[in-house]
């Protein structure tokens, strides 16, 4: 009888839905207590296989230890009790919040020079237009990375897919209607401006374009998923 | 004849190894043999098996874990708190009351037949 398969352990506990600090946790004691197991059937004169065998039977079988583990509700993580909040809704509220952050930090200067030094700096072009970058890769590049890692979680943790990909296909239709921007006054005095638009409210400008980015979005975090998909999931049962 | 797990003993895991650590910290290891020991080998839990059992303890509170060093090797310790030692009383009084309660009715179905 051979030690228990401690890495087929933790994937099915994984696909039960069971937390990884609690799978990490289960599956370390485990191998801790098969070892005390072991050396405590040396210490009675077995032999190293009889000892093996006798630890192997003490500590229980695969079935019997991944079903004591799932039948503790408490111990399974947020995203399998409500995947549909994790998954679905989180890589858009991320998005969001994501955006926030941005448009705090890129406003803030502006805010304190004018609010707490009333000074009047005006910044050159080249101010304006690192902000525009950032705010490019904000709205093209940050939703397929967070959609992207949103599946590598789900990947890495053997989660059922459904929710992920909703939500992943979710945001990267939503990141592709959605715009934004901060804007330096270039003159003194003059006023600076926050821009955020939608093109999936009305009056529906650029649909083709917008319909494109949308699609291109799509299109991109599936080819990663095909992709790689597997090679992520295989890594983690290594 | 000791059975490992038997359907009737759930909750009884929960209360054993709670008064136990109330006793001194212990790992796995050594709580499964404690129990066993404590027990005459009437009560033998699926040594593994009783790892989720730590886990949810630790999770409503009722445990903390350590890492310490035995012999050599870390292994994970369990001290039983404030919260653990109000679960453990009150524990301790449901089985003291369905004790007497069953004990009530074997005496009743002694008497009567």
């Amino acid at each position: 009888m051979k030690e228990p398969n401690y890495i087929l352990i933790r994937k099915r506990l994984l696909q039960e839905g069971v937390a990884p600090k609690h799978v990490r946790r289960t599956v370390a004691e485990l191998r801790d207590h098969y070892a005390d197991l072991h050396e405590e059937a040396v210490r009675q004169g077995c032999t190293i296989q009889e000892a093996a065998r006798a630890a192997t039977k003490r500590l229980g079988s695969e079935d019997d230890l991944v079903a004591e583990v799932v039948a503790k509700p408490e111990l399974r993580s947020w995203s399998s009790r409500w995947p549909w909040v994790i998954y679905g809704l989180g890589p858009i509220a991320v998005f969001v919040l994501v955006v926030f952050v941005i448009i705090l930090i890129t406003s803030a200067p502006i805010w304190l020079e004018r609010t707490l030094t009333g000074a009047r700096y005006i910044p050159p072009i080249t101010v304006q237009m690192g902000i525009d970058f950032v705010f490019l890769g904000v709205v093209y590049v940050a939703p397929l990375l967070i959609a992207i890692l949103a599946l590598r979680i789900a990947l890495l943790r053997h989660a059922s897919l459904t929710w992920p990909m909703i939500g992943s296909i979710f945001l990267c239709i939503f990141a592709g209607a959605f715009d934004v921007g901060v804007h330096w006054p270039t003159i003194v005095d003059g006023p600076a401006s926050l821009e955020i638009g939608f093109a999936y409210a009305p009056p529906f400008p650029s649909p083709l374009k917008t319909g494109l980015q949308s699609l291109g979005n799509v299109t991109f975090v599936l080819i990663f998923f095909f992709l790689y998909g597997r090679r992520i999931e295989e890594s983690s049962s290594a | 004849m000791t059975q490992t797990n038997p359907p009737f003993m759930s909750g009884v895991p929960e209360l054993l190894v709670l008064r136990l650590l109330a006793r001194q910290d212990m790992y796995g290891y050594e709580l499964v043999k404690a129990i066993r020991i404590a027990t005459g080998e009437i009560i033998a839990l699926g040594e593994g098996v009783v790892y989720p059992v730590l886990h949810s303890l630790e999770k409503t509170g009722a445990l903390k874990a350590s890492r310490r060093p035995v012999n050599g090797r870390t292994r994970v310790y369990y001290t039983l708190t404030a919260k653990g030692q109000r679960r453990l009383d009150a524990l301790t009084a449901d089985w003291r009351r369905v004790r007497g309660g069953i004990e009530s009715v074997l005496s009743f179905s002694r008497e009567n037949s």
